[in-house]
């Protein structure tokens, strides 16, 4: 099972997220400035 | 997370939230919520495999999972129609500037939730990152 220090900071800014319209954002771009807490949810609709 | 946002902008950090349902459920997500902050989704479910979080059908049917739905229920948090991978279960990192992690929480069941006291105690400038 992965834990805190399995993960590569790197690859994993490299990867992609989209906005409401479906616009695609690199997570590292968020924390390029400033500190940024990511809270990654269950979704309900 | 909706009623947190000021602390974390407070703290100068930035509060992100992202789901993983299609870009469209986005808006809904928002109007349930109230959360009107920084909102995101990944519906290949990369970032959350990168991370290790749990994708598992036990995490939503454990005991503990079905107390915290009703808990949440009580606390006037309705769920709507399930969207995204149900079995996916969620989780927080902090991260930056620059590639340094400061906080790091897996979910094990459908109903764990990060403390988010914890979350904000390692957005301080004085946290140190959990490693360097």
């Amino acid at each position: 099972m992965k834990s805190a220090h399995d993960f590569d900071i790197g690859s994993f800014g490299t990867l992609p997220v989209l906005d409401a319209q479906g616009k695609s954002h690199k997570l590292l771009s968020f924390w390029a400035e400033q500190r940024a807490a990511m809270v990654f949810v269950r979704h309900f609709g | 997370m909706a009623k947190y946002q000021q602390q974390f902008t407070a703290a100068n950090a930035a509060l992100i939230v992202i789901g993983n349902g299609q870009p469209t459920d986005l808006p809904g997500f928002s109007e349930l919520t109230g959360y009107s902050g920084k909102l995101f989704t990944d519906p290949t479910l990369k970032s959350f495999k990168a991370l290790g979080f749990t994708r598992k059908v036990s995490g939503i049917f454990a005991t503990s999972a079905l107390v915290g739905g009703l808990k949440a229920l009580k606390d006037g948090y309705r769920p709507g129609t399930m969207q995204g991978d149900a079995l996916q279960l969620g989780g927080a990192v902090v991260v930056g500037p620059g590639a340094l992690l400061y906080y790091y929480f897996r979910g094990q069941q459908a109903a764990d939730h990060p403390p988010v006291e914890e979350i904000l105690h390692s957005c301080r400038d004085d946290h140190p990152p959990l490693h360097n």
